[in-house]
């Protein structure tokens, strides 16, 4: 039988060397609210319950596109617990602009995805709110629908906006990574191709005159879902006074969905306050699709009002990530020196604008030096749920495209993939695809590393397997934040952050606090303030979270030791120079004897009178520039020619890090990066028929990776430091998907000669190509 | 039956007795620990594949004994938990983190929390039932860790202490299910304790719905919002227990968990060995039936393809009396068998012996999936070839699923292999008739054609796998 992984537990990491002079930084340690989340004690937003709380449910479009003729809702008033069936006209928002996910709260006169939210059924319990909603008769009237990607961008297509886009003032995309996107929006476009972007550099046709060897080829990957465990939720409550919302949320990014919850209902800023609950992964899809529903909602009954998606229901009307047809050339001379590339390449945006181009352009260009590029970005709108933001937005499909590319071109010179790689590798300094340097990264050395791997240089394989490497890159982000930190007189630190913690960033930042305070971690404690009383802060996405807190948190660490210094050189009765902090007490250099405690010293701050005051800091920080961070993948893997099913038997992710802030946090990042590369690779898609019905609305139907199907994942950390980054880290969240899908194809084409072009590699589609020795998948 | 106790149930939840006298007969017993304030249990998807909601509940392991079983409780009646323990995340730590608990977040096995509390549960009870391996992690998904830090987890467990609290409890439990009633609103839940009551039952509720561990009942009442007036729990009925032999025959009760036919049945069929291997995952395997497998007649039920492989026989009981149905012609259409109204499924026969004639059987499955475990399958297959001394083909059963509205065998090419000698050019050549022997649909999980070439293909593997290494 089939699916046997090489899953062995005995992987030898290469620990993170540790940086001198650190007593905290760089070394393992554990999530510091992994008690409240072993015992069941974490509260997520399902688990709210607020005195009054209604329960929503939401009745969803079936249509691709339709008018709304009529909807009656009488059948589900008459159930027993109902409070109300709301449409879009019972709506304070009911004259707002439909224009983007956000603000599709609730439908008006037509639909134009399946999936998109039409009716809000209100009762006291949930299970009345579903009786209900199951008897509310909206009756449709189909109109025609663009709904495949390549259909869609055809000229004679039906076209999806014929008005044009309405457009929006919110740039979800820079959400996620700082990228000039240069992107020219095409007014009342006549075709569904809504913008593009183009970007040039010398002159591609000479470019290939110059080159011995042309690969040119088209890369297609599917429309991929996020697959976070916890499916969106939230809790709205307009309070006594009903001018104002608080909002309990399963989020990345508070200070996003407030301002977009402000922004949607028209509310001040200050009226709206979310309070960020324990999230159950995000991965790029949670920054306000239900909130703006729950709170006009809630505003409107003037009761606190949950709602909480079913998996089926999450699957069809959030923001998975875009399907993508990437159309790709690029030229060599003998000596395997690049000289051109050119791309082509269309993204599939769903109903409303993500735009995602940028990001793909400069994937697809930068890895390498090309003299010569020209890259188009086409955004194609479609009759599906918008497209958003999953983990390296983008970084998968491009990558997959140009290093299956690169892989087919090291071939046909008769080079070593690897040398290959490494003779065109961008360095710092060179030029990304829009024509600005790349800051400070470690490309190189990764490949390096690898190639004095011992699963890259001994090249040990079995019968139909196959060794495939692919190198994946994200330019990283950082925005500004802050954060402040105050002593008790236990001694405890506190620091107060407006950051979500997904999964495990506060665990490193609170190393940074420690080190700098000298004292233990255990005596660091993270508080996670709302967005009226945390320090404002980036969302937890695109690599940017623990990259830009950090250099707050240590500022705010630092003044709260020089105010314990200052304070105790008076206690003391010692000057500054002469004091130091060790092991959570002030001394005099060399003389434990004179020593006080740094909780002690809190209390005098906060007891004596005309003295220093109570001991509190505050931090900001606003990095110069990204720190790019990049990773080479290896995969081993088994095709099993008589069912085309692949099987991965070894991994292993070179990452350069820059610092490992907490190697325990960042090894759980790459591990779980690389799972979702592979589930890219192998297993994941989401497909929809002709009509628009998603055909994969299930984690029976969507296959994300379980436990038994992935391969041992070796971490090799690379501390390449950044100039820019905190203590020289990078970011780390991003990379490791990058490049899973690109290694298998490379690793299936090593095996067994046949080059898959198509995401993912499903077991049907590889035994063809084998079965008729297929050159091309289609 | 006991009707004047029907108005309520009692189970013991995290050591508290509790009293349920107010829940629909289809709450799932997720929903009742939500209800009462258990929330560290997570819905994740409603329909068992994601393992969030798993719990521990106190059963009988196949020896008898008492022992705590990972279920989904997403997909567990409420009235199912009647009479039993069950342990939620929060009834584990006491002063100090469970043994588990504290493995997970010292290997970095949480990062977002949401799956952990169904990860810690998955192993509590494999913890207790001395089995934590891979195999206790299938039924869970994480999306964070990339599954390597909770593995870890998992293989620094030791084992538990003699007087460990809940290996203390399971000493003193009853594991022996009693009959049970519990009527609310309109809804009747019956849980009898023998053939005659069940069989009584349905004559009285002749619309009832069956179930023994209810796994397919979990998805109507989630999915498609299903209501049941009437339900059946076979899972007490002691005339549908156990596996035991009789002349020539292993007979397994169709009431038996599948998880128990793990352990029991280890070593006798490699068909079925292989096949349980990659049915489901633990938690459903601990709640699924043979029975109930049947039941469904699903064209792509992993096992029905190895007991057709197997020349298996159905036992079934009704008003009439008993009889036995021949598995091939079990399958009458679509999700239709030859049950006659009022007849139960109680066991099913699989004889042991070959043919006569018989020097040596081979007998595999297979299962072409997305993935190994837990899911639907795109063609499963399972193949029993008897071969005489000269290595000519004595008796040939070629059984599939995913090819045809029902589960069916390829009849015709079985006869074809019949006398032949058993090499490579009779396989080839059986292969091709194979290309031709179905017509099945094409669906998102395979086109028709790549069915059909599958079950051509799947042959020439078991051929290939079976001559160079000894029978297993």
């Amino acid at each position: 039988m089939a699916w046997v992984c090489d899953n062995r537990l005995n992987v030898k990491n290469e620990p993170a060397t540790h940086h001198e002079g650190h007593q905290h930084l760089g070394k393992a340690r554990k999530l510091i609210e992994g008690r409240e989340k072993v015992t069941g004690g974490a509260r997520y937003a399902a688990d709210v319950v607020l005195p009054g709380m209604l329960h929503l449910r939401p009745v969803l479009s079936p249509h691709a596109h339709a008018v709304i003729e009529s909807i009656d809702k009488s059948e589900a008033e008459a159930v027993p617990g109902v409070v109300a069936v709301l449409t879009a006209e019972d709506l304070p928002t009911r004259d707002r602009m439909i224009s983007s996910r956000n603000s599709a709260i609730l439908a008006k006169e037509k639909v134009l995805f399946v999936g998109q939210p039409v009716v809000a059924v209100v009762a006291e319990t949930e299970a009345a709110a579903q009786d209900a909603a199951d008897r509310v008769r909206v009756r449709y009237r189909p109109l025609p629908a663009a709904v495949l990607l390549e259909e869609a961008a055809r000229e004679d297509a039906t076209v999806v906006w014929p008005g044009g886009l309405p457009l929006d003032e919110v740039d979800l995309a820079a959400m996620h990574a700082a990228v000039d996107k240069d992107v020219e929006e095409i007014e009342n476009a006549p075709t569904n191709i809504h913008a593009e972007n183009h970007y040039v550099r010398g002159d591609v046709a000479q470019g290939f005159e110059e080159a011995d060897v042309v690969i040119e080829r088209t890369y297609r990957a599917s429309t991929v879902y996020q697959a976070y465990l916890e499916p969106l939720s939230a809790v709205a409550d307009p309070g006594p006074t009903g001018d104002r919302l608080t909002i309990y949320t399963s989020t990345q990014g508070q200070f996003s969905v407030r301002d977009e919850v402000a922004r949607l209902l028209s509310l001040p800023r200050s009226k709206v306050r979310v309070v960020p609950m324990t999230v159950g992964g995000g991965f790029g899809a949670k920054y306000g699709i239900v909130e703006p529903l729950v709170g006009a909602v809630a505003l409107t009954l003037k009761r606190p009002v949950q709602l909480v998606l079913s998996r089926s229901e999450d699957f069809q009307t959030t923001t998975p990530s875009p399907a993508c047809t990437i159309e790709l050339k690029t030229g060599a001379q003998r000596d395997g020196t690049l000289t051109a590339i050119q791309a082509r390449v269309y993204l599939d945006n769903g109903i409303f604008s993500f735009e995602l181009g940028g990001l793909v352009a400069i994937l697809l260009g930068s890895y390498y030096r090309f003299p010569h590029l020209q890259i188009d970005c086409f955004e194609v709108v479609t009759n599906k749920a918008q497209s958003g933001a999953y983990r390296a937005p983008g970084a998968p499909q491009a990558t997959f495209a140009i290093e299956s590319n690169m892989d087919d071109m090291a071939r046909a010179l008769d080079l070593d993939p690897l040398e290959f790689r490494l003779n065109n590798a961008s360095e710092t300094g060179d030029l990304m695809s829009n024509g600005k340097p790349w800051p400070s990264l470690g490309l190189k050395a990764c490949l390096e590393r690898l190639r004095d791997h011992p699963a890259w240089r001994e090249q040990a394989k079995g019968e139909d397997e196959g060794i495939g490497i692919a190198v994946g890159g994200w330019p990283g982000a950082n925005s500004p934040a802050s954060s402040v930190c105050r002593l008790e007189r236990d001694g405890t630190v506190k620091v107060q952050v407006g950051s979500i913690d997904v999964s495990g960033a506060h665990s490193s930042l609170a190393l940074v606090a420690a080190e700098v305070l000298g004292v233990s971690p255990d005596q660091v404690e993270f508080v996670q303030g709302d967005t009226d009383t945390g320090p404002f802060s980036p969302p937890s996405g695109g690599s940017q979270i623990t990259y830009s807190l950090a250099g707050a948190v240590a500022k705010a660490a630092q003044e709260v030791k020089d105010k314990l210094l200052a304070l105790a050189s008076d206690h003391l009765e010692a000057r500054r120079e002469d004091l130091e902090l060790i092991e959570g007490k002030v001394q005099v250099k060399g003389v434990p004897a004179r020593a006080v405690s740094i909780g002690e010293l809190a209390r005098v701050g906060e007891t004596e009178a005309g003295g220093h005051g109570p001991i509190i800091g505050d931090g900001r920080a606003s990095a110069e520039k990204n720190a790019p961070a990049f990773v080479v993948h290896l995969v081993r893997l088994r095709v099993d020619r008589d069912t085309g099913q692949v099987m991965p038997k070894a991994y292993v992710a070179v990452q350069d890090v820059g610092y490992a802030l907490n190697p325990l946090m960042v090894e759980g990042q790459i591990h779980g990066g690389v799972a979702q590369g592979i589930g890219w690779g192998l297993h994941e898609a989401m497909l929809f028929d002709e009509s628009g019905q998603l055909q994969t609305g299930s984690f029976m139907d969507y296959d994300v990776p379980k436990a038994d199907t992935l391969p041992s994942i070796e971490t090799v950390l690379v501390q390449n430091p950044s100039p820019y980054g905190p203590f020289g880290a990078r970011g780390v969240g991003e990379p490791p998907i990058t490049a899973g899908a690109a290694a298998i194809a490379n690793a299936i084409y090593d095996a067994t000669g046949v080059r898959v072009d198509r995401l993912p590699v499903r077991p049907e589609t590889l035994w063809r190509a084998l079965q008729e020795g297929d050159q091309s998948l289609r | 039956m006991a009707e004047e106790s029907a108005a309520t149930f009692e189970l013991t939840l995290n050591g508290e007795r509790q009293i349920v006298d107010n829940a629909p007969t289809t709450t799932t017993l997720l929903d009742h620990l939500r209800q009462s304030g258990f929330v560290g249990t997570k819905e994740g998807c409603a329909e068992g594949d994601c393992g969030a909601c798993t719990v521990a509940i106190s059963a009988e392991d196949a020896g008898g004994e008492g022992q705590y079983q990972a279920v989904n409780s997403c997909l567990l009646p409420l009235a199912a938990a009647a009479d039993r323990h069950i342990i939620t995340v929060e009834g584990i730590a006491r002063s100090e983190l469970h043994p588990v608990q504290k493995a997970m977040v010292d290997g970095g096995g949480s990062q977002c929390g949401y799956c952990t509390p169904g990860f810690i549960m998955s192993l509590f009870a494999a913890y207790y039932a001395g089995n934590v391996d891979d195999r206790a992690l299938e039924g869970n998904l994480c999306r964070c860790t990339g599954y390597l830090p909770i593995r870890r987890a998992a293989a620094s467990l030791g084992r538990p202490a003699e007087d460990d609290p809940f290996t203390v409890t399971l000493d003193g439990l009853s594991p022996r299910l009693p009959e049970r009633t519990y009527r609310y609103d309109g809804q009747a839940f019956f849980r009898p304790a023998d053939l005659r009551s069940a069989l009584q039952l349905l004559q009285t509720y002749p619309k009832a719905t069956l179930i023994a561990g209810a796994t397919d009942l979990g998805v109507e009442i989630n999915k498609h919002r299903r209501r049941f007036a009437t339900l059946i729990s076979l899972e007490a009925v002691k005339e549908l227990q156990g596996v035991t032999e009789t002349d020539g025959h292993l007979r397994i009760g169709a009431a038996v968990p599948l998880s128990h036919l793990e352990s029991v049945c280890q070593g006798i069929f490699p068909a079925l060995d292989e096949m349980l291997r990659w049915f489901a995952a633990r938690q459903i395997r601990n709640r699924a039936t043979l029975g109930g497998n049947l039941g469904t007649a699903s064209p792509i039920g992993d096992l029905s393809p190895v007991l057709l492989a197997l020349d298996a026989e159905v036992e079934v009981a009704g008003p009439a009396g008993g009889r036995r149905i021949d598995i091939a012609s079990f399958f009458t259409d679509y999700r239709q068998t030859a049950l006659e109204p009022g007849e139960i499924i109680v066991g099913i026969h699989i004889p042991k012996t070959p043919p006569p004639g018989t020097a040596r059987r081979i007998s595999r499955s297979y299962k072409v999936g997305k993935r190994g475990t837990d899911d639907i399958s795109i063609v499963a297959a399972a193949f029993t070839v008897d071969l005489d001394e000269g290595g000519t083909v004595v008796q040939a059963r070629l059984a599939y699923g995913g090819v045809a509205a029902t589960p069916v065998r390829a009849e015709g090419v079985e006869a074809f292999l019949t006398g032949k000698e058993w090499t490579l050019e009779t396989v080839s050549e059986a292969k091709t008739q194979l290309f031709e022997a179905f017509t099945p649909l094409s669906d998102l999980r395979g086109s028709a054609g790549y069915r059909r070439l599958l079950s051509g293909n799947l042959l020439e593997k078991f051929y290939q796998e079976t001559r160079t290494e000894a029978d297993r």
